[in-house]
């Protein structure tokens, strides 16, 4: 405990000192040895429960090995993590440094690394730009691909399965290319696992493709029409986009949950995410609550910024749905645009056939067959709209809320870090009560609780700062992502436009000297 | 409601153009030319002025206009219908009554909700509705048009007392609507006369053409019905397409007003493209529906005229078999021989002189129509086709030039 007030001489975690860092590497490679040694030993003591499948994947001897620039930062992990608190923020299991140290004196100052605090991710963040700008492709090039969806089982218990495809070149992962089976609910859980990890850090998750009982319950049942293999196509697109999306972010790359997910064989099953299931049901209870504590913090923002920024996500999510019920209003009016015209081309071509004068019946059965493939082009027409522009903007949508799930975890955080100082000074008051009132043992223990609380609010004020440094990072990190997203989703969309227009123009000429035959 | 058309004529020139089409042998008569050359709005009213070119002696003038209402167009039609001596002739279709109420309807639920959305939506969709509006103007103008050119083309109806009399006589024709004992009657005398049809259609026909022509009319009139409501319908999804156009093209251009990043200018662009795809849109659903949609249903019109015809045919076919039935019995009994000889000669005429009339091809104006406006379908659509796929290549330049 006593290591907990005395910040180790290196630096003290706040990020102006990792200037320094470059000089870091020395001390990095001299605890090396102390590290693997140590990643042992915490393991079993204090992981908090939710955390012990990210960590069992954790120290990995292999994983000290990282990239060269990446070493620097754990010279300065110097933070300390308060590991008595149960409510403890999830630990990055990506640090191949274990988060849980129960404090021994020893291990602070030397491996420091070991540290899981909460600066690592902002020492990680800064150096993940020099990574950037040096290796550029390195840490961006993985390729997920989902596809080949197949029926497993029969009735009720029958799912899809989908394969998920990885092609990289990082050293992270053993092979450079692979491919696992996986199902929905593995999406679903490894969602869960990342957000029951990051979300209170301040990292923005992407969100998971929803659950629709009623497709699934179709495509379950064997109904093998046209509605059930646009929903599960519908739901592999979706799952593409999710898992790419999800390793863009560099963070969550490191994750060895993500990499268990898109490598090993074999993952036990996400039973927790059935809706139904207790855990389901807590995160029912979890979320009503969270709306309840969300109308009754007040806090007093003192940056800014996060006003600002909020307020900027309020107008862009109105303005997303809007367009968004838009553009589906557009899919469902080039469906029926389709439809109408499959039906007006039969009939044209029945009017032909009725038609005794030859030229003209061959021109209108012409103009059938002209109108049966602009059918065709308008259903493909349809399927760019959705699928582009649509989908695009209900990912947005789902991720704006991700966004502001953020903004309210960082509200909770300082709610906690209030509620420590509060506590603090109530501590404080009965110490000085005990004081008064001349009772020895109960004013020790009044001045253990004091520091206790101290520390407390200490590490809320840290964690508070490090969820806003996080939080700006990411908002920045996303702006940019949408900024990209849009625009190349945008242009690709009208590129598509631009083909049904050539094939529009293909068509009528060739029907124009049909017409002008008519004799 | 719109007041007065002043670019009245330079809209219709453009209509003329396309549905005197329909009518390919009108040009070529200098004897007698019609057009409407203005059209008035008024409240619920429409007031057409009707201008004549003539050589003929029988006008006072060598060109003259008048004002006319749809009412006096119907009184003429029907003038013709009951005119017996035309009984052998497709009478051309009336032109349909104005119909501005879905408009108006749009209009007037526009102006309640104009609190509800932005100054720039309300303009947007009020320019579409007028827009909407002066298309439906301009159709209803072109069919009395061609209307009228029919009736002046034909050989025997250009000749027509009331005809003349519609056209130039500059008083009000004091022709009023039917009243409501008439729209009785008129629907009285309907319910007959499709009784009638279905038993005189029993009745086979000794002439084998008239067979032919009756089945391939029968046919391509359900036909024609058919394909005239799909192409109704598929037009009808082409507009509702192009209106999401409107409303997505102003929600981008609120996202691109209100972002912060440098995708504002690119939200912007694309706004300002789908606005102008949208008008692009708009005209393809309008042009199909005037030369698709119109030609299918003008021909609708013209079969079931047509089938009118034959039924007359029928009618006095069945009438001079009665006839002779009737001689025969009057001939046993020996009674009213003369009248029912006379009766029988009537008949005989009547059923000969429109056999030989209806024999006038059906066929070669409907086949000239179709060519015409399906050329013209094809040659709109490659033009639009065309236009949306510069627009699109040029926001595509800018875009892909700002990334």
């Amino acid at each position: 405990m006593a290591a907990e007030r005395e910040p180790p001489p290196l630096g003290d975690g706040k990020p102006t000192d990792f200037e320094d860092l470059e000089d870091g590497e020395d001390l990095f490679t001299s605890t090396v040895s102390t590290l693997e040694s140590s990643p042992s030993s915490p393991e079993p003591a204090s992981l908090p429960a939710e955390d012990i499948s990210a960590n069992s994947n954790g120290p990995k001897p292999t994983e000290v090995v990282l990239d060269d620039d990446r070493e620097d930062l754990f010279a300065e992990a110097t933070e300390e993590v308060s590991l008595d608190s149960p409510e403890r923020e999830p630990i990055l299991s990506s640090e191949p440094s274990p988060a849980v140290t129960p404090v021994t004196p020893t291990t602070l100052i030397a491996p420091r690394i070991e540290s899981k605090s909460m600066s690592a991710p902002v020492i990680f963040d800064r150096s993940r730009e020099e990574i950037e700008e040096e290796a550029n492709g390195d840490i961006f090039d993985i390729e997920i691909g989902v596809s080949d969806p197949e029926k497993v089982g029969d009735g009720m218990n029958a799912y899809m399965a989908y394969r998920v495809t990885t092609k990289t070149s990082l050293s992270m992962f053993s092979k450079s290319e692979f491919s696992v089976k996986r199902r929905f609910s593995d999406f679903l859980g490894l969602h869960s696992k990342l957000a029951s990890k990051y979300l209170h850090v301040g990292y923005i998750v992407p969100p998971a493709p929803e659950k629709s009982i009623v497709g699934m319950t179709k495509v379950k049942v064997g109904k093998e029409d046209s509605s059930s293999t646009e929903f599960v196509e519908k739901r592999r697109a979706a799952l593409e986009r999710y898992l790419q999306r999800t390793v863009k972010h560099p963070t969550l790359l490191q994750d060895p949950d993500l990499r268990q997910f898109l490598e090993s064989s074999e993952l036990p099953r996400a039973v927790n995410t059935q809706a139904l299931s207790g855990a389901g049901i807590l995160r029912m209870a979890n979320k009503a609550a969270d709306a309840v504590n969300k109308m009754t913090i007040k806090m007093n923002e003192s940056d800014a910024w996060f006003e600002e920024k909020q307020q900027q996500f309020e107008n862009l999510d109105q303005q997303l749905r809007k367009l968004h019920v838009s553009v589906e209003a557009l899919v469902c009016h080039r469906k029926e645009l389709s439809a109408n015209t499959a039906a007006f081309a039969k009939s044209a071509a029945m009017l032909g056939n009725s038609e005794d004068h030859t030229a003209l019946s061959r021109a209108l059965s012409q103009l059938a067959e002209v109108e049966e493939k602009i059918d065709q082009l308008h259903q493909e027409h349809a399927f760019a709209d959705f699928y582009m522009f649509s989908e695009l903007l209900s990912d947005y949508i789902r991720l704006i809320a991700a966004v502001k799930g953020v903004f309210d975890h960082r509200m909770k955080c300082w709610q906690k870090w209030e509620d420590a100082q509060i506590t603090l000074l109530k501590k404080r008051e009965a110490e000085a009560k005990m004081m008064v009132a001349n009772k020895p043992d109960k004013i020790q223990q009044a001045k253990n609780e004091i520091r206790e609380w101290e520390a407390k609010v200490q590490q809320g004020e840290r964690d508070f700062e490090q969820i806003s440094k996080t939080i700006r990072k990411e908002v920045g990190r996303f702006e940019k992502e949408r900024v990209k997203d849009f625009k190349t989703v945008i242009i690709k969309y009208l590129e598509s436009l631009v083909q049904t227009q050539q094939q529009l123009i293909k068509y009528w000429e060739a029907f124009l000297p049909e017409a002008k035959a008519i004799a | 409601m719109m007041e007065g058309l002043d670019d009245g004529p330079d809209f219709l020139s453009e209509e003329d153009r396309g549905l005197k089409a329909i009518n390919v042998d009108l040009q070529s008569d200098a004897a007698l030319q019609v057009d409407i050359s203005d059209a008035l709005s008024e409240r619920d009213k429409v007031k057409f002025t009707v201008h004549t070119k003539s050589s003929l002696p029988n006008f006072k003038q060598n060109e003259f206009s008048v004002v006319r209402q749809h009412e006096e167009f119907i009184w003429l039609h029907d003038s013709f219908v009951e005119n017996e001596d035309y009984a052998g002739y497709i009478i051309p279709p009336a032109p349909p009554r104005p119909d501005f109420d879905a408009s108006r309807e749009k209009l007037q639920k526009l102006g309640e909700g104009e609190g509800s959305m932005t100054k720039e939506e309300f303009t947007k969709m009020k320019q579409e509705l007028e827009a909407e509006y002066l298309a439906i103007f301009k159709k209803t103008v072109a069919m009395h048009e061609v209307f009228l050119c029919r009736v002046a083309a034909h050989p025997i109806l250009r000749r027509d007392l009331n005809f003349h009399v519609f056209l130039e006589y500059n008083q009000d024709l004091s022709v009023r609507g039917k009243n409501k004992k008439e729209k009785l009657e008129d629907f009285f005398k309907n319910m007959v006369k499709s009784a009638d049809g279905v038993i005189v259609s029993g009745v086979k026909d000794v002439d084998d053409f008239f067979e032919h022509e009756r089945t391939f009319l029968l046919e391509y009139h359900n036909r024609v019905k058919d394909a005239s409501a799909k192409s109704d319908r598929m037009t009808r999804s082409h507009k509702s397409a192009a209106d999401d156009y409107n409303r997505i093209g102003s929600s981008l251009y609120a996202l691109g007003t209100q972002d912060s990043t440098d995708i504002c200018k690119f939200f912007l662009k694309v706004s300002e493209l789908f606005d102008k795809t949208r008008k692009i849109e708009a005209r393809v659903s309008a042009d199909e529906d005037l030369k698709l949609s119109d030609l299918l249903k003008y021909y609708l019109r013209e079969s079931q005229a047509a089938k009118d015809l034959l039924y007359r045919r029928s009618r006095s076919l069945v009438d001079y078999e009665n006839a002779n039935k009737a001689l025969d019995k009057a001939r046993a009994k020996n009674k009213d021989v003369l009248q029912a000889e006379t009766s029988q000669q009537l008949c005989c005429q009547k059923f000969e002189k429109i056999s030989e009339s209806a024999k006038q091809d059906f066929k070669t104006r409907r086949v000239a129509a179709f060519r015409k406006n399906l050329v013209e379908l094809a040659e709109l659509e490659l033009k639009h086709a065309k236009g949306n796929l510069q627009l699109l290549q040029n926001c595509l330049a800018v875009l892909n030039g700002d990334t």
